[in-house]
């Protein structure tokens, strides 16, 4: 665990210039679900290969929270899905590395962006592994703010009803939406009281703590009922004048604020 | 329009990657694809976005999924869904939209489907289907299954003599004796009353030639030669003009640069909120038989 928390030092800094460099993305919602990122990835917990980003038997991912591309192509840079050259290009004419996910990059299923699409697109591949009878899981990364679309909840009905044992749904819960705090607007803090209702395998745990975001994805990857974590986070995570501001949903640090977050994030 | 749930059915039962999902829609001819392949058979409940996004996933894993609701429901209510998750990725899902046009009118405009090809067609990489008889709704069956796109199938309701033997764009009424300078276009059931209307006007020795479309979206490349025939182009939609199939004909004839007279008939952008069968509505909007055989009547004795 202590190595990937050296890494996640090195995947923030990527996240940082490369929002620096392309002067556009979504930083707050980067830092508040990489570490969730970098356990699916670098903790053997997904099946994949980059040399082979569409082998039949790889777990699938799909960033249902599709704003948060500079860290999932931070990470796909570390991985080797894509080269560091290319992260350069993020958000530049003519880049496949855009500020929402395309799937012309190696790694991305399908596009997402529009809030609310990832979760039923992850539940169809589910639906569909199991008619196969498909040993892989279906992994799909939605925000609390994305809770606010009604096509989540037509989803968790169907994968509870359809018994979607292959699914597992990662809530980056940072209580922040694009202008505000999320309970301010609508109130989730019984969330998981109200996600219970569905008979899931419901985790809440600190989405920010290696040792239990690797202890509850190891554990989804053999229970027998849908699974949801709950992963509480912070939006901004790492950089202490980002953290919980809503500013930073998607704001670009100007030089100075890009010297003092880039000093706090090299001495985590 | 049985036929093409009843070929849907031969095509499922040959093929177990191809699965039928409904939000809740019923008709009758679905029991038998139902109780024929009920595996394959799916009712998610009232949940259209959902039911788009889900079909995109299985499309990702190689399924051949077609959903289905009622018209406005599987084609405005999850547009998105469409546009993002099935079109952007080319994904080979059909969408049946069942009631085409006025086919729901005593249920009001929430039912009715006026404005789903002008929102249909602004997608890149769809297919758009409007059958018309028996063949031609078991032709878009066939059609769907063997695409490798995204295909929209607007379905009617009820039985219709079948008006051609062979089904698909090419259905050319050409006057043998004299070239007609007069064409109609139209598209899906109306087709059966600009036919008769046309048969009057033979009987007056006024020959106008017919084309019906019955793919929507991509057409013939000799189309736009063909127009160019005409001195008069009428279109009869059972559709909101804007976006319309009379739309589609203006922007051909400017993309051509061709020197005819258009006229499009069809719903004035309007909504009538007042309640009534298919064939009042109709005669609201100025499409029942009798005032079409009027307008047309106009048009055609207009000098050019």
């Amino acid at each position: 665990m202590n190595n990937l928390k050296k890494l996640s030092k090195k995947i923030r800094l990527t996240i940082l210039d490369t929002i620096f460099n392309a002067k556009t993305g979504h930083i707050g919602g980067s830092f508040s679900c990489i570490d969730i990122l970098i356990v699916l990835f670098f903790g053997k917990i997904l099946l994949f290969d980059p040399k082979k980003p569409k082998l039949k038997i790889r777990d699938r991912f799909i960033l249902s929270k599709g704003h948060a591309t500079a860290a999932l192509y931070s990470l796909f840079a570390h991985l080797k899905f894509i080269s560091f050259k290319e992260l350069k290009t993020y958000c530049k004419n003519n880049s496949r590395l855009g500020s929402h996910p395309s799937h012309l990059v190696p790694g991305v299923e399908i596009e997402t962006g529009s809030l609310g699409h990832g979760l039923p697109i992850a539940c169809g591949i589910a639906f569909a592994a199991l008619q196969d009878k498909q040993n892989f899981k279906v992994f799909v990364l939605i925000s609390d703010g994305e809770l606010f679309e009604g096509s989540v909840w037509e989803s968790l009905i169907f994968a509870s009803h359809q018994k979607l044992k292959n699914l597992v749904i990662i809530i980056d819960n940072n209580n922040q939406i694009v202008m505000d705090r999320s309970k301010d607007v609508g109130d989730l803090n019984h969330l998981k009281k109200r996600l219970s209702s569905f008979n899931f395998k419901i985790d809440e745990i600190d989405g920010h703590d290696y040792t239990s975001l690797n202890r509850s994805l190891k554990k989804s990857k053999k229970n027998n009922k849908p699974t949801i974590i709950l992963a509480n986070t912070i939006k901004g995570k790492g950089v202490s004048f980002m953290e919980k501001n809503t500013k930073w949903h998607h704001s670009i640090p100007n030089v100075e604020e890009y010297k003092k977050a880039s000093k706090e994030l090299e001495t985590i | 329009m049985t036929a093409f749930f009843h070929q849907l059915k031969n095509i499922a039962l040959k093929n177990k990657n191809v699965f039928f999902i409904t939000a809740d829609h019923g008709a009758w001819a679905l029991a038998d694809f139902k109780n024929s392949v009920g595996n394959q058979y799916l009712n998610i409940g009232i949940s259209e976005q959902a039911m788009a996004s889900i079909a995109a996933g299985m499309a990702l894993e190689g399924k051949k999924v077609f959903i289905f609701s009622i018209t406005p429901f599987v084609t405005q209510r999850c547009l998105e869904q469409i546009k993002l998750d099935i079109c952007l990725s080319n994904l080979p899902v059909t969408i049946v939209g069942n009631g085409s046009s006025l086919t729901y009118a005593t249920h009001g405009p929430s039912h009715q489907a006026i404005e789903d090809i002008a929102m249909m067609r602004s997608l890149p990489n769809i297919k758009i289907l409007h059958p018309y008889d028996n063949i031609s709704s078991a032709h878009s069956a066939n059609l769907a299954y063997k695409s490798k796109s995204p295909v929209y199938i607007k379905l009617d309701k009820g039985f219709y003599e079948n008006i051609s033997s062979k089904p698909g764009d090419k259905l050319f009424k050409l006057n043998k004796k004299k070239q007609s300078e007069i064409l109609i276009i139209t598209t899906g059931v109306i087709v059966h009353r600009v036919d008769k209307i046309i048969k009057k006007f033979d009987k007056l020795n006024h020959n106008i030639d017919l084309f019906n479309m019955f793919s929507i979206k991509q057409f013939h490349k000799d189309l736009p030669k063909y127009l160019k025939k005409y001195k008069k182009i009428i279109t009869v939609e059972e559709q909101n003009l804007p976006g319309g199939i009379g739309s589609i004909i203006a922007e051909i004839i400017a993309d051509n640069n061709i020197n005819v007279n258009l006229t499009r008939l069809g719903i004035n952008d309007k909504y009538i909120l007042k309640c009534g069968n298919r064939d009042w509505l109709q005669a609201k909007y100025e499409l029942d038989e009798r005032s079409l055989y009027a307008r047309i009547k106009k048009i055609i004795s207009l000098k050019i």
